[in-house]
């Protein structure tokens, strides 16, 4: 699955559970650790990933620290106390939103889904 | 993962020129992202990857990227401001104080006759400039080439234009049209001593945020 328009929607999950399972990540950083992940099946634009995580931090759920890192300025973020309580909440919306889509998409099966 | 030569670390630089990026935080994130990306890559294989980059960082990508910064930037600030205003959260102590404090303000502007009120307005413009050009000088560059600059800084400087605005507005405009008529008028000397309260309020806020909205820096 590499639909845009789907990943869209769950960018902001993607990103805040990520940073809780890595105390801190850049950029680049998050788009790889999702093609790992994901086997490459899911590859987030970074046109939609920077201004994700600014908005995260403008929201107060992140916070950013500055590295010099040889010869050029890396911006990592982390999440703040606001952040780690969002983290529950955002996936369990998320988790409860896939559900409703398992019974549109498959009426029969019970869903068993867990993050 | 290998260390780009002095050229290829030129192109970058040429390449993000061009984009004519308006806000360090998103030229500091692209240069990362784009050696990041390079160094990882073989050299003969630079061109190919260099150039695919190009394409997903094209102009109206940054763009959009930089509308998207300013937009929740301004947000950051007022929320920021609000917090700061709000005294009746800082427990009993700062209700106090905010509460005195605003006390011998509102007497200050009560006991400033019209005529002055100008005056008084004037200083907190020319007050808060100077303090925000203090704490946040990245907000300007004076140099003839293109140079990005901060975008938390830019978002607080703009914010002392809008008290600018509201100086002239609404008190040089009266005032000018009327011939300095309007002095005598009551509603408009209290309207105006409240605008002063609250121009105050703002320029005190946005000062005391200006260190805040720094980003932390780590050096290793």
């Amino acid at each position: 699955m590499s639909n845009s328009n789907l990943i869209k929607g769950s960018l902001q999950t993607i990103i805040l559970k990520l940073l809780e399972e890595n105390e801190k990540m850049y950029g680049y950083e998050i788009t790889q650790k999702v093609k790992e992940l994901t086997a490459g099946e899911i590859k987030i634009t970074e046109g939609a990933l920077y201004p994700a995580l600014h908005k995260l931090e403008a929201e107060g759920l992140l916070t950013t620290e500055i590295q010099q890192v040889d010869n050029r300025v890396r911006k990592y973020y982390s999440l703040t106390k606001d952040g780690q309580k969002e983290v529950s909440s955002k996936l369990a919306e998320l988790q409860a939103f896939v559900e409703n889509m398992q019974r549109i998409i498959n009426p029969g099966l019970k869903p068993e889904l867990g993050f | 993962m290998r260390t780009l030569s002095p050229q290829e670390i030129a192109r970058i630089d040429q390449r993000l020129e061009s984009l004519k990026i308006q806000y360090l935080e998103i030229y500091h994130e692209l240069r990362d992202h784009y050696f990041t990306e390079l160094e990882k890559k073989p050299t003969e294989e630079f061109e190919v990857n260099f150039q695919q980059l190009n394409e997903t960082f094209a102009w109206s990508v940054v763009k959009k990227m930089e509308k998207e910064l300013e937009k929740n930037v301004s947000k950051q600030v007022l929320v920021a401001q609000l917090k700061f205003l709000k005294f009746w959260n800082r427990g009993i102590n700062g209700l106090l104080i905010s509460f005195a404090s605003l006390s011998i303000l509102v007497i200050c502007i009560i006991a400033i006759p019209a005529s002055e009120l100008l005056l008084v307005f004037l200083a907190i413009i020319i007050c808060t400039s100077a303090g925000v050009f203090i704490i946040k000088r990245d907000a300007l560059s004076f140099s003839l080439r293109h140079k990005p600059i901060s975008v938390r800084s830019t978002t607080v400087l703009k914010r002392v234009g809008i008290l600018n605005n509201l100086f002239v507005w609404i008190y040089v405009m009266p005032n000018i049209f009327s011939d300095g008529a309007i002095l005598t008028n009551t509603l408009f000397v209290v309207g105006m001593g409240i605008v002063t309260v609250f121009s105050l309020l703002y320029s005190i806020s946005l000062l005391a945020i200006s260190s805040d909205l720094s980003v932390k820096r780590n050096t290793q």
